[in-house]
């Protein structure tokens, strides 16, 4: 996914320590006229029951943490995004590493990175299902094959970023391939994996939601959301789906700490830092 | 006794019998043809059962019957039709406020916070949501297509905005030219090709979110097709679906590019090429 074929674009432009301007005022209203508008709206339409009001998606949250039966979902889920997350990046690396320090490998196999790009890949989500049948395997099956492109790919393109003049100066001072491949391509390369790296968990994450929510039995937050929502019973699919965005919150913050440890070498990393 | 002259044409023709030798487009043209002789091969000779993957002959065979069934065309009409609609509202909207938080340093600082959480919410975990809510018509697939496309082409504007020169911004300041004169002349086309790279990932993901929204609950469409096909265990018939999704994401890869091309045509010579080298 992603045309991931360029540099992905990151928050990292927007980020930058702009002007004193105290704004907090507006980003508390903004949040306060939020809550009244869903407070009010579902009231003022007169259909809670399709659109939940605020306090009832609370309470249902309160109910869904209170309850015990969904830990064992939520725990599936958990360990299929971080399972599918390790071998996507893992085959990914290796794919980049394997095609992407050879110009001509790379050149060869452009047309099918594009092909493999252009495929919306959960299209192949139920012949996973079919394959693998409802459990674990086939949510993670799915994940990986969704997740493992951008890795791949901004691997491979971060390799090759260096302009041929370095590779000419490491080829100059008689650096093995080994060598040019150590000290100028990996540390070339390696905040571009790292943005695949984060982008991968998100699809991860993705992947593992559409699994569960197209194969009922599977277990996890997406059956259980499809569930409640089958049950028109609002409040609860609400509740879920909070969990679920404060889960991919979670995920996403432990990546950046990652990123900004891994790659504190960066322009970007240097820029956030200043 | 050879002069230097002879030596050096020597060496070329050397060089240039070797690169003709095995040019990587040959290497690129004979991997289809090897993947199509392993497919033929596994499949005929029951390495792999024939319900988790057909021969290549039965999905070719399939191909006119899933094209010639009755209301083939409407299927796609409706698909495609769900992702234009979605991808034109979510790239709207992602432009709109892009500009706005990109117009006023006051609302950026005050939404930033919250930007980040945006761009982390799995939008297809709201798939079941919406099913609910728009029932298995056309609205609902294009709202699903539309949040999944719009936080790309959002932070790609927002971003991109800030891209201009400081400088360049401070000679039109100079110049007494306009906010809006600044924002047109110069950081608009600053962020265009930034904005493209949004699009062309919006694309994508508005492909996804319409076909997500299609296999949860659908009374029509590509997706909806390929899930009947599946229940009805006609694995070459779902193939030749996923061989159209596949020419579908080519033909919205390629119009991005020649769009990026047209419009950004001051940065063509950049983008000669949709490959790998791009950058």
């Amino acid at each position: 996914m992603t045309s991931a074929l360029k540099p992905r674009p990151t928050k990292a432009g927007v980020a930058k320590a702009e002007g004193g301007e105290s704004s907090w005022w507006i980003s508390v209203g903004s949040i306060l006229l939020l809550a009244i508008a869903w407070e009010l709206g579902p009231r003022l339409l007169d259909d809670r029951t399709l659109f939940p009001t605020l306090s009832d998606t609370l309470a249902g949250l309160v109910r869904l943490v209170s309850a015990g039966y969904w830990w064992g979902d939520l725990t599936s889920t958990l360990i299929a995004v971080v399972l599918a997350w390790m071998i996507g990046c893992s085959v990914g690396l290796a794919a980049g590493i394997a095609l992407g320090t050879v110009p001509f490998i790379r050149t060869a196999i452009t047309p099918y990175a594009i092909a493999v790009q252009a495929l919306p890949k959960i299209v192949l989500a139920p012949l996973f299902i079919g394959w693998l049948g409802f459990g674990p395997p086939s949510k993670i099956a799915i994940a990986v094959v969704i997740c493992f492109f951008p890795v791949w790919i901004d691997t491979m393109v971060g390799l090759a970023l260096p302009s041929p003049n370095e590779f000419k100066l490491m080829h100059s001072l008689n650096a093995t391939r080994a060598q040019t491949f150590r000290k100028l391509q990996l540390p070339a390369a390696v905040p571009m994996i790292m943005v695949g790296v984060k982008h991968a968990m998100l699809l991860a994450f993705t992947g593992v939601l559409v699994a569960e929510i197209l194969s009922a039995s599977a277990g996890g937050l997406g059956t259980l959301t499809k569930e409640f929502s089958s049950q028109l019973n609002m409040p609860l699919t609400f509740a879920v789906v909070i969990v679920v965005v404060v889960i991919a919150i979670t995920l996403v913050s432990i990546m950046d700490v990652i990123e900004r440890r891994v790659v504190f070498w960066s322009e970007e990393s240097r820029a956030r830092k200043s | 006794m050879t002069t230097v002259q002879e030596r050096v044409s020597e060496l070329r023709a050397d060089t240039s019998t070797r690169r003709a030798w095995v040019s990587p487009y040959m290497v690129s043209a004979l991997i289809a043809p090897i993947i199509l002789a392993v497919w033929y091969y596994v499949t005929n000779n029951g390495l792999v059962p024939s319900i988790l993957l057909p021969t290549p002959q039965a999905v070719l065979e399939a191909v006119p019957r899933v094209v010639g069934a009755n209301g083939f065309a409407g299927h796609v009409g409706r698909t495609v039709s769900e992702i234009v609609l979605g991808f034109g509202l979510g790239a709207l909207v992602g432009f709109a406020l892009g500009m706005l938080l990109g117009s006023s340093i006051r609302l950026r600082t005050a939404y930033l916070p919250f930007l980040s959480a945006l761009e982390a919410i799995p939008t297809v975990i709201l798939a079941p949501v919406i099913i609910a809510w728009f029932g298995f018509g056309i609205e609902g697939k294009v709202f699903q297509a539309a949040i999944a496309c719009f936080y790309a082409v959002f932070i790609t504007t927002l971003s991109g905005l800030g891209l201009a020169e400081p400088n360049s911004v401070q000679l039109m300041r100079s110049l007494c030219a306009s906010k809006w004169q600044i924002m047109r002349m110069l950081k608009i086309p600053a962020a265009l090709p930034v904005i493209f790279g949004g699009l062309q990932l919006g694309a994508t993901t508005a492909i996804i979110g319409a076909i997500v929204s299609e296999f949860v609950g659908s009374d029509a469409g590509l997706g909806y097709l390929l899930q009947r096909y599946r229940s009805g265990f006609e694995t070459p018939s779902v193939w030749v679906i996923i061989g159209i999704f596949l020419i579908f994401g080519l033909i919205a890869y390629f119009i991005l590019w020649f769009a990026e091309r047209k419009i950004v045509f001051w940065r063509a010579a950049a983008i000669s090429r949709p490959d790998l080298e791009k950058q």
